[in-house]
């Protein structure tokens, strides 16, 4: 019996659409209007708004604009690859959004130049001009001055 | 106020590699050249058209792989009569377990060349091999199964 | 509670990319070895429980086919987890626990090579709302929790590339291990990073195998091993999934489920003598150790995960590995951890103790 094994390559592809719900809707909504949103909770206000208070499990409360401004807490170096918010190398990175507990995974553009990146560095949002309601709304977080 | 969104894409698209396994890969060869390959099991006595490695009730390596022609009769079989992404063929058109005389298993394939209302359980079939030109490791080697109309015994 | 304890365990060797096997071939060398060695036959088998994903496989109910490896006619009762076959492990623990039945087969199947590109599957696991859509690279949060890990003086490079030349060194002696030799650290250091501050070889390489382990409760356990290493303390917990409310530097969850299994074993880690961490990245065994508490251990004797992660497979092989130096006589007590999801998001310990 032959050992040798015949292979392809193929191609798994579904256009889902997912609902959303009320709260992750009125944050997309506001990513569409160029505005950041946070959660209410006990200990403070989320961004992103998780439905659910991850300590106690108790539903967020409600949404309430955040600045769009934070400090990055931690942050790892990529390359950048076709598809990628910058043609560039980046990093992605954890943004306690100012005002906020904890932080938003997202994008931070320093040029391709990874000297420039710090915890503790201070950036801002920058938004595409056509937006849609989702977090690539958000192009990236550059260096706020 | 926000005008919340309700509905977000989410699409996924993943690119995968497809191994056979070498008892598969028998069988695709077979097809290749117009051959049907099936393999008996000498602990149950079961004939595997396609062929695994090894019987899955007894867990044995199969005897060497011979040669069916493929001819034989329909066990089950539908209608299609629904549009669907990706659809090959239009509707209305018959899809169909068929048994080859020799084997034990079934081979799921599209019987044309007759109406869908006339296509029986038990109706004697025989494959259509494509030109050489088109054929590959792959069961779309066989175009379709046909009704055989000289001398084929009905079940 | 029952006794319950591994008695026979096996695995392939862990290949970098199995172009010749499907599932069913992948296994059944496999399942026959550990079948062979707790000396039963297939119908022995009161219960089966397999892990594997049909994210890697690319088919859905892709597990189906592996079936044809079990002999599952005449029909028998078998159940499945799309993850890491450990969690099979833990099913198959609370079945014969229930008291359903005495012998269970379990087994996990992981090809990791069959995704053409990690970086389309993996971010699949991830918040479909708030992290998919960004598309993520593949160990992007693993490279926060590193750069954390590091600011919090947990690691540091050195140390990450420490630990991975001690796996790849211990890998020599496993003949079933995807990489092993011996490498030195400032070799390691000059490799450019991945996801900084993760190198290449900071990264558990990814591969394909199958892997099996039998457990038998109460006298058919003391009947098919000659040395059974029980089971006497088996818990899983999950930490919450977005990495912005997590503090990636420690392990809730692996507290948690450290501190439940020790309840019921009556002993913990530090009275173990060798521990099969889950470390999907070599940052990660300062995160666990102190979760954990380990004091003395050995650690990853078999060269754990970063001599090769057979995906769904390597979680299981853990508790094999465990379990195979407490029945060679090599270690009393033993602790066996396993992961799934980013960064250490879920998490299962098991405490195993050999008799005498």
């Amino acid at each position: 019996m032959t050992a040798d094994s015949l292979s392809a390559a193929y191609t798994v592809e579904f256009p889902f659409e997912r609902t959303v719900g009320p709260k992750i809707g009125t944050f997309l909504g506001g990513l569409r209007d160029g505005r950041l949103y946070g959660a209410q909770t006990e200990r403070g206000v989320l961004c992103p708004p998780l439905e659910f208070e991850p300590e106690t499990g108790a539903e967020t409360g409600e949404l309430v604009p955040v600045a769009d401004t934070g400090t990055v807490t931690s942050w790892t170096w990529v390359p950048s690859r076709p598809g990628d918010p910058v043609p560039h190398d980046f990093a992605w990175a954890l943004i306690a959004i100012d005002g906020t507990i904890g932080a938003l995974f997202h994008v931070v553009d320093v040029d391709g130049d990874s000297a420039r990146m710090a915890t503790g560095m201070r950036v801002r949002a920058r938004w595409r001009a056509e937006r849609v309601g989702q977090l690539s709304d958000i192009e990236c977080f550059e260096v706020a001055p | 106020m926000t005008e919340p969104i309700t509905t977000m894409p989410s699409p996924f698209r993943m690119d995968y590699t497809y191994v056979a396994g070498t008892g598969r890969s028998v069988f695709l060869r077979g097809l290749a050249e117009r051959k049907l390959m099936a393999r008996r099991c000498a602990g149950c006595e079961q004939v595997y058209l396609p062929p695994p490695e090894f019987c899955s009730r007894c867990l044995r390596e199969l005897e060497p792989p011979f040669e069916l022609d493929g001819r034989g009769v329909v066990s089950t079989f539908c209608v299609v009569s629904f549009p669907f992404p990706g659809q090959r063929i239009d509707p209305p058109y018959v899809v169909a377990y068929i048994q080859p005389h020799g084997a034990g298993t079934r081979l799921m394939h599209l019987v044309r060349e007759v109406e869908p209302e006339d296509v029986h359980i038990g109706m004697a079939v025989e494959p259509v091999w494509v030109s050489d030109d088109e054929l590959d490791t792959s069961l779309l080697s066989i175009r379709h199964f046909r009704p055989v109309h000289n001398g084929g015994a009905d079940a | 509670m029952r006794d319950v304890a591994v008695v026979s365990f096996a695995q392939s060797p862990c290949q970098a990319a199995n172009r010749r096997d499907d599932m069913a071939d992948i296994l059944l060398p496999v399942i026959r070895e550990a079948v062979y060695a707790a000396g039963i036959g297939r119908d022995d088998v009161d219960f089966v429980v397999s892990g594997s994903h049909d994210f890697y496989e690319g088919r859905t109910f892709s597990y189906i086919e592996s079936l044809d490896a079990v002999g599952a006619w005449p029909p028998i009762s078998e159940s499945h987890v799309e993850s890491d076959a450990a969690w099979a492990l833990a099913e198959a623990w609370s079945w014969l626990q229930l008291g359903e039945g005495d012998i269970a087969l379990v087994y996990g199947i992981g090809r990791g090579s069959l995704p053409a590109d990690l970086d389309q599957v993996v971010p699949a696991q991830l918040d479909p709302y708030f992290l998919a859509p960004l598309a993520p690279h593949r160990d992007a949060i693993a490279g926060l929790q590193a750069h954390a890990a590091i600011e919090a003086g947990l690691t540091s490079e050195q140390g990450m590339a420490e630990v991975v030349v001690r796996c790849l060194d211990a890998a020599t002696g496993n003949p079933l291990a995807q990489r092993s030799g011996q490498v030195d650290v400032a070799q390691l250091l000059d490799a450019p990073y991945v996801s900084s501050p993760l190198r290449e070889h900071d990264v558990a390489p990814i591969g394909d195998a199958a892997a099996v382990v039998v457990l038998a409760a109460d006298d058919a356990a003391r009947r098919l091993a000659e040395r059974p290493a029980w089971v006497r303390g088996l818990d899983h917990r999950m930490d919450t999934h977005y990495p912005g409310v997590r503090d990636l530097t420690t392990s809730p969850s692996t507290r948690r489920a450290i501190g439940r299994a020790a309840e019921l074993a009556g002993f913990t880690t530090s009275d173990v003598d060798i521990a099969e961490l889950h470390t999907e990245y070599s940052h990660q065994e300062a995160i666990l150790t102190n979760a954990l508490e380990l004091n003395g251990a050995v650690v990853n004797p078999s060269g754990g995960p970063l001599a090769g992660r057979p995906v769904t497979a390597t979680g299981l092989i853990r508790i094999g590995e465990a379990a195979r130096q407490i029945r060679d006589g090599n270690a009393d007590r033993a602790l066996a951890h396993a992961t799934s999801g980013q960064a250490l998001q879920q998490n299962l310990v098991c405490l195993l103790e050999g008799d005498g």
